[in-house]
Parts: structure tokens; sequence; C-alpha cells
């Protein structure tokens, strides 16, 4: 089986090593015998979107990300097929912002978004820094989720949008609802790096699985060997939560 | 005026210091943050009493290796430097380290080299009105404390535009993002690689600083030395790498390190890094703005030592080889592979990652590595993981298929005692530590009987201490 993976702007959006989440996939999906081409997709190039099973985006520098938010608008259609057609959308920070409606700078510069996300970002003074723990439930089953955060914009979410999980430490989204990242459809969006799939290998099968599942319903991801993964989860989740509480 | 606040202040710092040091802390910033409070323009009477005799080092990555590089230079030329060599960067150590170091009644035979944190350098420039002021590279670094890059660089650049004229500013001119804060009307010394070995026509390591400061556009380049340091011009506008005032030619590996030429000088340090090729020759280009005699230059240049765990090469006490080094962010730990993939004894690793403040909290950085080139190193037998976040890396050694050589240990030091154990006989050990472990296991190695590869061409540190 393939899985075609999209990795969007990582020549611009490529601050906080959320690369990482690309390999990750691709290593996942390899191991389990799967057909995996990674494609760089960055200003230039437009391809059709609705032919990945999953895009990846992270976050860049505010220069390079005023780039990515004017190419963005030419492939808005194009985007907005894959996320109807169930691409999975995967948006870091930086990436995640330009999914909403928009992003208003603190000196109330009002940048559109592409509006794939109900959400809104403004730009506040303090920066939102450090380990994050969130509790993100999957298929039913509760997972602790381990991420970094270093944001200085705050995310409101609307109605359509449901977030992706409960903050157990950290600030999240806006640091006033112990909300984090959210998902709409197929598309996620977080502020977490570390990066976000490499100590929460569920989600990132998670990812896997809904991709495929586009095509077949009935795809269940086989077992891989994820005990350093998870003991590494345990372990910084006993550091970070309970060791302070 | 205040010179009664500011002996005031000089006196409560000393007898702080005083009782730190009696009950065995090293109170590198407590002293200068109440000498502060107490005496709030005690830099700028520092400014007067040392003249012109101060050089800050900024800058990524290198402000320590320029700075000790730059104190010996001096010392050897006969002067006497106050250098704050602890790595005491922000504006409370700088303040202990004049306190400490600067003697009143003398001081206007003794000079001053301050690394200082590139989030503080516009907050000292004003009222210690330096000599020189340089500026070594600009890399992602530590995102948790700065923010983004181009920040650091903004604060850096507004910095230099508050330079006295009469301050000569030292720039690495293969970096875009040094030379694009060159002050407007300021003396601007440029330091570069003309020619090496190491050059590559590969862009695929440029992180930072692929786009034009000045206008937006995509730099281009026809040669790279490491990073983004290179030979770049904008297609756009007029903004190039400038002729360096100061360049080394022909850099090539020599022995256990590098040798260059700066015109019929020869130079030589001894690590097989290329980014202590730039540190040299900004202690190099510094020393000149010092007016360092040339003889006592030439002399030094002839064997320079990189410094305590920057690409330093140890014996452990059973005589077995090691190189102990920093590794804080990509760029660095990206150069410290290449030069295990040159090493000729078969190597073994270890890896010491913690996410104390000091080392950076946000590990993230670890998967910008190309750690994936270890699979084509031979004889690498294994790669040991300890630190706070030892598991981090080695899930970033599993998604590069080089999980079959990972251990995991527990302790920094119990880590490379189990290495040094394990070592078969002909291999060489690397041991890539971030910060907060770095002195720990090199005071534990010389504790053990072990000690510093002694200088082959003569002793490396002449002059006083
Ligand atoms: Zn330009």
């Amino acid at each position: 089986m393939q899985l075609k993976i999209g990795h969007l702007y990582p020549d611009l959006l490529d601050l906080y090593s959320d690369r990482g989440n690309v390999i990750i996939l691709q290593k996942r999906a390899q191991w389990r015998g799967l057909d995996v081409t990674v494609d760089q997709i960055s200003v230039g190039h437009e391809p059709r979107l609705a032919d990945y099973d999953i895009l990846v985006m992270g976050g860049g520098m505010d220069r390079e990300q005023g780039i990515v938010a004017k190419d963005l608008q030419k492939r808005s259609a194009n985007i907005r097929e894959a996320a109807d057609g169930g691409t999975v959308i995967l948006a870091i920070c930086g990436g995640y912002q330009l999914l909403g409606h928009s992003f208003e700078t603190s000196t109330g510069q009002r940048i559109p978004g592409l509006g794939i996300l109900d959400i809104h970002t403004v730009g506040a003074k303090m920066r939102m820094v450090g380990n994050v723990v969130g509790e993100m439930e999957i298929d039913g089953i509760k997972h602790n989720l381990i991420g970094y955060e270093n944001h200085s914009g705050k995310t409101f979410l609307g109605p359509d949008v449901q977030p992706m999980m409960r903050v157990v430490k950290g600030y999240g989204n806006s640091g006033e609802d112990k909300f984090e990242g959210v998902r709409q459809g197929s598309v996620f969006g977080t502020y977490l790096h570390g990066p976000l799939l490499a100590k929460n290998p569920f989600l990132a099968d998670h990812l896997v699985e809904l991709a495929l599942r586009r095509r077949d319903l009935s795809v269940q991801l086989e077992q891989l060997n994820d005990d350093l993964e998870c003991s590494t989860n345990e372990k910084l989740y006993k550091r970070l939560v309970e060791a302070k509480s | 005026m205040s010179s009664w606040r500011f002996r005031a202040a000089v006196l409560a710092a000393k007898s702080i210091k005083r009782i730190l040091t009696l009950t065995g802390r090293k109170g590198t910033t407590l002293p200068g943050n109440i000498a502060l409070r107490i005496c709030p323009d005690l830099l700028a009477n520092y400014g007067n009493l040392l003249g012109e005799r101060i050089v800050f080092v900024t800058g990524t990555n290198g402000k320590t290796t320029t700075s000790n590089l730059l104190v010996n230079f001096l010392r050897s030329d006969g002067r006497e430097v106050i250098s704050n060599s602890l790595g005491a960067n922000l504006i409370a150590g700088i303040a202990t380290t004049l306190i400490e170091g600067v003697v009143p009644r003398h001081a206007h035979q003794q000079a001053a080299v301050l690394e200082v944190d590139e989030a503080t350098i516009g907050n000292v420039i004003v009222p210690l009105r330096p000599k020189a002021v340089l500026v070594t590279n600009f890399f992602r670094d530590q995102m948790d404390r700065y923010g983004e890059l181009d920040t650091v660089v903004e604060m850096v650049g507004s910095a230099l535009q508050k330079t006295p004229s009469s301050t000569t500013v030292i720039l690495n001119a293969d970096d875009p993002l040094v030379t694009s804060i060159a002050p407007d009307d300021k003396n601007i010394v440029y330091f570069g690689i003309e020619s090496s070995q190491f050059d590559s026509e590969d862009h695929a390591e440029v992180r930072d600083g692929k786009f034009c400061r000045k206008c937006g556009g995509n730099l281009h380049y026809t040669l790279y030395h490491y990073g983004q340091l290179g030979f770049y011009r904008c297609p756009s506008c007029d903004f190039a790498r400038p002729e360096p005032t100061l360049a080394a030619e022909h850099v090539r590996l020599h022995e256990e390190g590098i040798a260059f030429e700066v015109g019929k000088v020869t130079g030589f340090i001894n690590s097989p890094a290329v980014y202590n090729v730039y540190n040299a020759l900004a202690a190099i280009t510094a020393s000149t703005v010092f007016g360092v005699q040339d003889e006592v230059l030439v002399s030094e240049m002839s064997y320079m030592k990189t410094q305590l765990g920057r690409m330093e090469r140890l014996y452990s006490g059973a005589g077995r080889e090691l190189m102990l080094t920093l590794v804080k962010n990509p760029t660095g730990f990206n150069e410290v592979l290449k030069v295990v993939e040159h090493e000729r004894n078969p190597v073994e690793l270890v890896i010491i990652l913690n996410d104390r403040y000091a080392d950076g909290t946000d590990v993230s950085w670890i998967w910008d590595t190309n750690i994936e080139r270890l699979q084509q190193v031979a004889d690498l037998r294994r790669i040991y993981c300890c630190g706070t976040r030892a598991e981090d890396f080695a899930i970033r050694l599993k998604y590069a298929d080089l999980d079959q050589i990972t251990e995991l240990v527990e302790g920094d030091v119990a880590c490379v005692d189990t290495a040094l154990r394990q070592l078969p006989p002909g291999h060489m050990l690397y041991i890539l530590s971030t910060y907060t472990s770095l002195y720990a296991v090199r005071d534990h190695l010389l504790e053990q009987g072990g000690s510093e590869v002694a200088a082959q061409n003569r002793a490396s540190v002449s002059g006083s201490a």
C-alpha cells in the first residue's frame, strides 16, 4: 500500500525542527511495509494537494511566514479540496495559525489566513514557552501527550473546531482555557514541537490510519515496538506533572 | 557624582563574594547584581577606568574559544587581562568580573576581554565603550530564551548602531547574518576564509540566513564553508560578502588539527573542526586592532589550543584517547559529525543531552541534526546516551536506524566511565555534551588521572595567568 506525504514549505517553515514529524511518519509507515513517498512542496511548485494522504506544515520566522501567507492564498482552493477529501493535514505553530481565519499582530495589523480551521489568533506580548503535557482521547482511549510550546500568539477557537487536547501542564492555545490544538475533520493544528510525534507515537499512527482509511476503511496498522517512546513519555509525564503537583 | 556609591557598591560586592566563596559557592553573578543595585552606573565607572581597553565578543557559537584565544594573545604581549572566562556573560556576570578584576590604581594597565550575551550587549555597550566589538556568527540556538533568530540578530545590530565612533567593529565576512548588521559610518574590520579544503557546493546545510536581510531576495552562493557561511551575494540588491581585511587561505587538515595561512604566516589550531579557524581568525583580528606585536602574534599563531571542552583532545586515566566537545545547536553538532566522519581511528560516541536552563529547555533541535550520516561511519560500534533527556536522543537515533548500537546509561559521569571501560583497543571516544555536564565530565576525567594532550610544537599558553 502507498502513503504519499507532502511536506509544505520545508525551506521556509523550518524553525523548530518540525521536519522530525515527517521523518517519524515516514519511518513508522515504512517499518510496516508501506510504500512511502515524501514530496517537498514550496513556492513555485503547485501539485494537486488532494493527491496526498498526509500534508505536514511547520512554523517559521515572521519574515518567512509572511512569504508563506502570501503563497498560501494562491493554493486556497487546492488545500480546501484536499481537506474536504480527507487528506490528513498536520500544521504546527506558525502553520497552525496560517490555517485559521486570521492573525492579528500586536500592532493591530490583520494578516488573513486560509480559514480551513475555525480559529483566529491574536499576537500578545508575553511568550508562552515550555514543556507541555496534554491529555488526548483517540478512539475512546486516553493518552498523555508530551510536547514543547514557544509562541506569543493566542489562538481562540470557533464552534466548528474541537480542541485536540486538554492541557495538564503548560499554556496551550491561549493560556486561558486549558485547551491545546484543534481538530476539524482531518485537519489538525497545534503549537506543540518536540517534534510533536517523537514521544507520542499513538498520534503518529492515528494520523497514518486516518489517511489510509480514506481509501480502505478496514485498515488497521500493526503494532510496532514503541517501548522506548512510551517509557520516555511516562518518565517525562512523571517529571513534569507528578513531581511538581 | 556617585563615586562614593561606586566604592560602596564594589565593597558590598566583594564582601558578598567572600562569603559565597567561604560557603563553597562560585558567586559569578550575585555580587554584580547587588553592586548594580547600589550603583546603577557601575559599568560606566569601569568604562572610564579601563579607557579604551575593552573588547566584547558576541555571537551564537565560538564566544568562549575566541575570548580565550584573545586573552592568551594579549597576555603573551605582556598585558594584564581581565576576562569572564567562566562564561558569566549576562550583565551581572560582567559586573562581577569587573569588580573582581579591575584594580583602580593601575586600571590604566589593564585590559578586559568580555564575552557578552547577545541579549545583553545592548545594555552594556554604551556605559563600557569597548575599543572593539567582535561578532562571531549567528545560528538558531535556544529559542526558548531569545525567540527567533531574527530577533537576536536585530538586538545585536541595534547595539552596534550605538557604538561610540572610537569603536572598531570586527565582523565575520562569511556570515550574511553578521554582515547584514554592519553599522553605518563606523570602523569595520572583516575576517573570513578565502580558500579551504572543507569547501562545498552543497547548500543542504544552510538553514539560517537563506534570505537577504536587506531586501528579502534569495541569496546566491558560489561556495559554502559550513552552515550559511560562505561566498554569498544577493541578486536583487547590492548586499554581498565583503572582502575580508584578514583572510585565511589554504585551510587544511594537518596532523591532529587544522593549518592555514594568513598572508605569509602559518597558523595552526589543535582542533579538527573548521569553526575553530573562524574563532582563531576573530582573535587574531582583534589582536591587530589592539596593536599586539607582530612577533608575539606570529609565535602564538603557530600553535593555538582550543579551550576546555571545545573539541578538546584528552587522555583518560588509562591512557585512552578522547575528544570532548560542547554541543548546543544543530550547526555545531553537524560540524562535530563531520569531524567524526574524518576521524582515522574507529570511534564510539557518548551523547549527553540535558534540558536545564543553561542548556536550553527545548531539545527539539536534535531533529535538525544530520545524525543519519553516522550510518556511513565504519566500525561505529556504540552510541551511549545519557543526561536529563537521554531518551529523547535515543528516539532520534531510533528514527535514524541507529537503535541497534544505542545504549542508554543513567548519569553523565557514570556513562562516560562505562563507555571508557568498554572501549575496544584502538578505538577513540568522542564525548558530545550540552553545557551543564561539560565541565563536570571534564573535571571527572582529570580527577581519574586523565590529562590534556600536550602541545607538540611548544607550550601554548605562555605569559602570566
Ligand atoms: Zn538583497
